[in-house]
């Protein structure tokens, strides 16, 4: 019900916020920045660093907003930003290193299946845990939706690179689960 | 209960998660665009007040322009004006001019028919007329006194009409002044050389004008420009009045030859 009055204001927004209507632009943030911060502290575990690399991301969305074609989804446009100004602070923190490993000859994906649904915190907790290489392909494949080639292209990495990534992301993640479900047994 | 799949799981948890930012975020987000803004501020105030400047320059440019062009359009005033203070002057001149002229052509006419009957008698008998006794040649020589003195007093009288319209100045003054010390001149050469030749008359006449010429320069009260130029616009043009004085000169030779013809 509340979304589609708001889609409807959406390029009315987009375009008071290009020409520098401070309310718009004060509106679009609202809109959006829980959205953005969330994607954000997903490959950040520090808070205040996804919330300042959020800040950034939206500072470019705005002063590029000119350049947004009302062709895509505007969600999508703002997301890619703050994926791209997420992968931007990894890198410059010098978290991103891809060592090239041996190859897995078998990464054909193989489900997990967990019992009980996984809370937001629980999750969070998994992903911060993973390090920053096979999270961020892991959420990029996994969240984002992205193929491994454009992963690579993102992180400037081979496709096997981030084949094998995922890989390894996966199989930590299903041991967390086992662990988790050894435990949560464990105490009942 | 159903499996999940932990991926699937993942997915649907993190994509609807929101995360409310500290109202920090958007001040420093809003600083961070003020920050940005005023830059564009600032060069666009710049552009305006270069093309502010731009424009005083260019209208500085163009105000003397128009200043130049009034200037230029007071100059030619100021050479026009006296030229239509100066008209009324010299016409009159040229119509005594004319007149003395015409007087003369008349009394050309009065004479060519003696002339018409001397037909025979050539031009150069000035050179015969000169070892012909003195007595006879003075009566001659009171003749063409008294035929000048007639020309003058007929340009004395015909003046008065001529100045009705515009009203005698001193230049008039001058000018009527100018004619009887050249006619006094003339009277005076008669008597002393016994011949006058055209070109001495003319001389006279021409030094009687420019005479005129400067006093009327030297009178005005201040210099005039105009009447600097239309000076040497005289010197330079002298067709006209040359005519008027060879027109003249010729004249005077006509009646004195007449006169001398007569006391034969």
């Amino acid at each position: 019900m509340k979304i589609i009055p708001l889609h409807k204001n959406y390029s009315k927004l987009i375009v008071s916020a290009s020409k520098g209507d401070r309310r718009a632009q004060h509106q679009l943030y609202e809109l959006f920045s829980p959205k953005m911060l969330g994607v954000c502290r997903q490959y950040l575990k520090n808070n205040d660093l996804a919330e300042e690399v959020m800040l950034s991301g939206f500072f470019k969305m705005f002063t590029h907003l000119k350049d947004f074609k009302n062709e895509g989804s505007f969600e999508g446009w703002i997301r890619r930003i703050m994926v791209n100004e997420s992968i931007s602070q990894l890198r410059k923190d010098k978290k991103l290193h891809f060592i090239s490993e041996t190859e897995i000859e078998n990464t054909a994906e193989h489900s997990t299946f967990i019992e009980t649904e996984l809370e937001e915190a629980d999750i969070q907790k998994m992903i911060d845990s993973l390090p920053d290489g096979y999270k961020t392909v892991f959420i990029l494949y996994a969240v984002e939706g992205y193929k491994h080639s454009e992963i690579g292209e993102l992180l400037q990495i081979n496709e096997n690179t981030s084949k094998t990534q995922l890989f390894k992301a996966r199989k930590m993640l299903q041991n967390m689960v086992k662990q988790q479900n050894n435990l949560s047994y464990g105490t009942l | 209960m159903a499996p999940y799949k932990l991926e699937d799981n993942i997915r649907e948890k993190l994509e609807a998660r929101e995360l409310k930012p500290s109202a920090e975020v958007w001040k420093k987000l809003e600083a961070k665009l003020d920050a940005e803004q005023p830059k564009k501020k600032t060069l666009l105030w710049y552009y305006v007040a270069a093309s502010f400047v731009g424009f005083i320059i260019l209208a500085s440019i163009f105000y003397n322009q128009d200043n130049l062009k009034i200037n230029d359009q007071i100059v030619n005033e100021t050479i026009e004006q006296p030229k239509v203070e100066d008209n009324p002057e010299i016409v009159p001149q040229t119509i005594n001019k004319v007149e003395i002229a015409s007087e003369e052509k008349k009394n050309d006419k009065n004479t060519s028919e003696k002339q018409q009957e001397n037909k025979q008698m050539p031009r150069s008998n000035k050179s015969q007329l000169l070892p012909q006794p003195i007595g006879t040649k003075k009566s001659a020589v009171e003749e063409k006194i008294e035929k000048t003195d007639a020309i003058a007093e007929q340009t004395e009288a015909k003046q008065p009409i001529n100045f009705e319209k515009p009203v005698p100045s001193e230049e008039d003054r001058i000018f009527n002044a100018k004619v009887d010390e050249v006619v006094a001149s003339v009277k005076k050469l008669q008597e002393n050389n016994t011949e006058v030749t055209a070109a001495e008359v003319e001389a006279l006449l021409n030094s009687a004008h420019r005479d005129i010429q400067t006093q009327r320069i030297l009178s005005s009260p201040k210099v005039d420009a105009a009447a600097l130029l239309e000076d040497v616009e005289w010197e330079l043009e002298k067709s006209f009045r040359d005519k008027v004085f060879e027109a003249l000169g010729e004249g005077f030779q006509k009646v004195r030859t007449a006169v001398t013809e007569r006391n034969d």
